[in-house]
């Protein structure tokens, strides 16, 4: 890519540039004045749109765990030109979850005192401790990345042979502080509302952020095909519709999962009078169920959705739509009739939210464009191990130059 | 509120992205008619002309309407070689009441057998007795059964013609790359000789597994 491509101006550069410039005046503002004057979270809603998007980010990023659990965990080597990306996408995610948690802080400067001063009976420092491990897990499995391409081949060796318990141990932090999300809310019984409150919560965060991980996959797929999208058509990335529809599979099992476990946790909690009270809150679980659950389960059940490009794009927008509405449902607006306070985000609250998405896209972007993120032939180990299996190669992105 | 907004928001973005392909004249992948590999060879070829009057079912068999209103049906291009050379054994009997889903032709890739649909309800009223026994060289020219169908007209939006019925035969190609690919017994030879734009020979069937024709009758020909 040289400079004269890059400065090109385009549409979304264009509007790329406006959010970000508007971001960094927004940083500026909060970080100068303070919280109460740039946002509109006071002491009866101390959490607003920042954490909600810290949520929606972390299950976003699920597919770190599940993919790398699924190709060296499990040895299903067919997914393995998702766990670049995943890996990527889970890094990206929670670079994003760390910075918005920085300008949430009242007190950024002491961002470290979790480390060194534990509270081991809060559900937080669970979440603080496993963020930053997962953290340096991920910069671990994505580091041969970077070292590949300036051919740096001893550290890569090491980062081999621990490359096993590192996915291990990524497996772990994540599948625990995923569901500790859950948990967080199981401290608040009477202010969340029944819809979302549940004992089952950690259960329903952790299944929910598999489905949407995977989907999220499938979608960025799209975006990267459509980032090669040359004015004569395609060019290098196309989709290889066999792992994304084998993905989806494994979506549509986990919908199902969610819903069954949602089913239950109504039934046995006698939760079902709160299904037919018209309010606001049951309108939005509706939405949440119906376009993040009901409508991707019919979709999926069916092979000729999920081997159709346009279908499998439209059912991982609608499971990330799901996400979002379960995250943000959970986080606020569940939250509203006990505070009985309307919480709306500020303009600065947004823009540096929106700031900082566009930031990690561009970032992706970048480093898939740049680095060996979608693989174009399976790894050399690969390769080796499934010597007998050479001509079955999957390959995500296929030259056809 | 919040969940509304954040939810539009996203909504919105993918919104625009797709308007503005469509202003830049660009498609997006998801909806793009023709997929990336087309820009490479597709066996040893790179377009599907089709003829100009005939309507195509997903069971790979065309339909062309008479003047005298009568239905005739054959089977495609892709039909009559994709597993091989495809000689007609059986065709539905004159007089037979036809409905939509039950075989009209029965044919045959070397020793294995495979069915074709009807894709319209009707009455046969003849059969082309010419075809039975032998492969199709021209199968736009060649038509097998003449059926009175009532609901052809009201059905016509079922079945493909001009540009979609070629992009769509263009896929079916494609698809078929790959079943060969996870059917092959010389796995190796297949792909790299089909993939670099090598034509289906007339004894592919014979270099599949045993299940190919079943799993052929369901990629392919089922409506």
């Amino acid at each position: 890519m040289n400079i004269k491509e890059i400065l090109k101006p385009t549409f979304w550069k264009v509007v790329s540039v406006i959010i970000v410039t508007t971001g960094l005046f927004s940083t500026y503002f909060r970080f100068s004045l303070g919280l109460g004057a740039t946002t509109n979270l006071h002491d009866s809603v101390p959490w607003g749109l920042w954490i909600g998007f810290d949520f929606i980010g972390v299950g976003l990023a699920a597919a770190g765990f599940t993919i790398a659990a699924t190709v060296h965990i499990f040895n299903i080597h067919k997914y393995e030109p998702l766990v670049r990306p995943a890996i990527l996408t889970a890094f990206l995610g929670y670079s994003v979850v760390v910075c918005l948690l920085l300008v949430d802080l009242g007190r950024p400067e002491n961002f470290w005192h979790p480390l060194v001063m534990w509270n081991i009976h809060s559900v937080m420092f669970e979440i603080t401790w496993c963020i930053i491990c997962y953290s340096t897990v991920l910069l671990l499995e994505f580091a041969p990345v970077v070292l590949e391409k300036f051919n740096l081949r001893a550290p890569i060796k090491y980062l081999k042979i621990i490359s096993i318990p590192v996915v291990i141990a990524g497996v772990l932090f994540s599948t625990l502080h995923q569901s500790s999300f859950g948990s967080l809310y199981l401290i608040v019984p009477g202010k969340l509302h029944q819809l979302w409150y549940s004992s089952l919560l950690p259960e329903h965060f952790f299944i929910s952020c598999v489905a949407a991980g995977l989907s999220m996959i499938i979608f960025e797929s799209y975006l990267i095909a459509r980032s090669c999208t040359k004015d004569n058509g395609f060019c290098n990335t196309g989709l290889k519709m066999n792992i994304l529809s084998g993905a989806s599979f494994a979506v549509w099992i986990a919908l199902i999962v969610g819903l069954l476990l949602k089913i239950y946790d109504f039934a046995s909690n006698d939760k079902l009078i709160y299904l037919i009270i018209p309010s606001m809150e049951t309108s939005l679980f509706y939405l949440e169920i119906i376009i993040g659950t009901i409508f991707p389960i019919y979709l999926l059940s069916y092979k000729k959705f999920r081997n159709d490009k346009k279908w499998l794009y439209i059912v991982s927008i609608c499971v990330i739509s799901g996400l979002i509405l379960n995250r943000l449902n959970v986080s606020i607006t569940g939250l509203v009739s006990s505070s009985e306070i309307n919480y709306f985000p500020s303009f600065d609250e947004i823009s540096i939210t929106m700031m900082l998405v566009v930031l990690a896209i561009f970032a992706f972007r970048l480093i898939a464009k740049n680095f060996s993120v979608f693989l174009s032939e399976v790894s050399e180990e690969t390769e080796s191990k499934n010597s007998a299996n050479q001509s079955k190669q999957i390959i995500l992105s296929e030259q056809y130059e | 509120m919040v969940a509304i907004f954040v939810l539009a928001l996203f909504l919105l973005l993918i919104l625009v992205d797709l308007i503005v392909l469509k202003i830049q004249g660009k498609s997006h992948p998801a909806f793009e008619p023709l997929l990336p590999q087309f820009d490479s060879l597709i066996f040893d070829r790179n377009s599907f002309p089709v003829p100009a009057n005939i309507f195509f079912s997903k069971g790979h068999t065309w339909l062309r309407r008479n003047d005298d209103g009568l239905i005739l049906i054959g089977i495609d291009e892709f039909g009559s070689m994709a597993l091989g050379s495809l000689s007609i054994l059986n065709c539905a009997a004159p007089g037979e009441e036809l409905k939509r889903g039950e075989t009209i032709f029965e044919g045959a890739y070397g020793n294995k057998t495979v069915k074709f649909l009807s894709p319209i309800n009707g009455k046969v009223k003849s059969i082309n007795e010419n075809i039975l026994g032998k492969k199709i060289f021209n199968p736009y020219e060649t038509w097998g059964v003449q059926m009175y169908s009532k609901d052809f007209s009201n059905n016509q939006r079922m079945f493909l013609s001009g540009k979609k019925a070629s992009n769509w035969l263009k896929e079916e190609y494609l698809k078929l790359k790959n079943f060969i690919n996870d059917h092959s017994h010389k796995i190796d030879l297949a792909g790299v000789t089909m993939f670099d734009g090598g034509s289906p020979s007339n004894e592919t069937i014979s270099s599949l597994v045993d299940r190919s024709a079943n799993d052929f009758e369901k990629e392919f020909l089922s409506l």
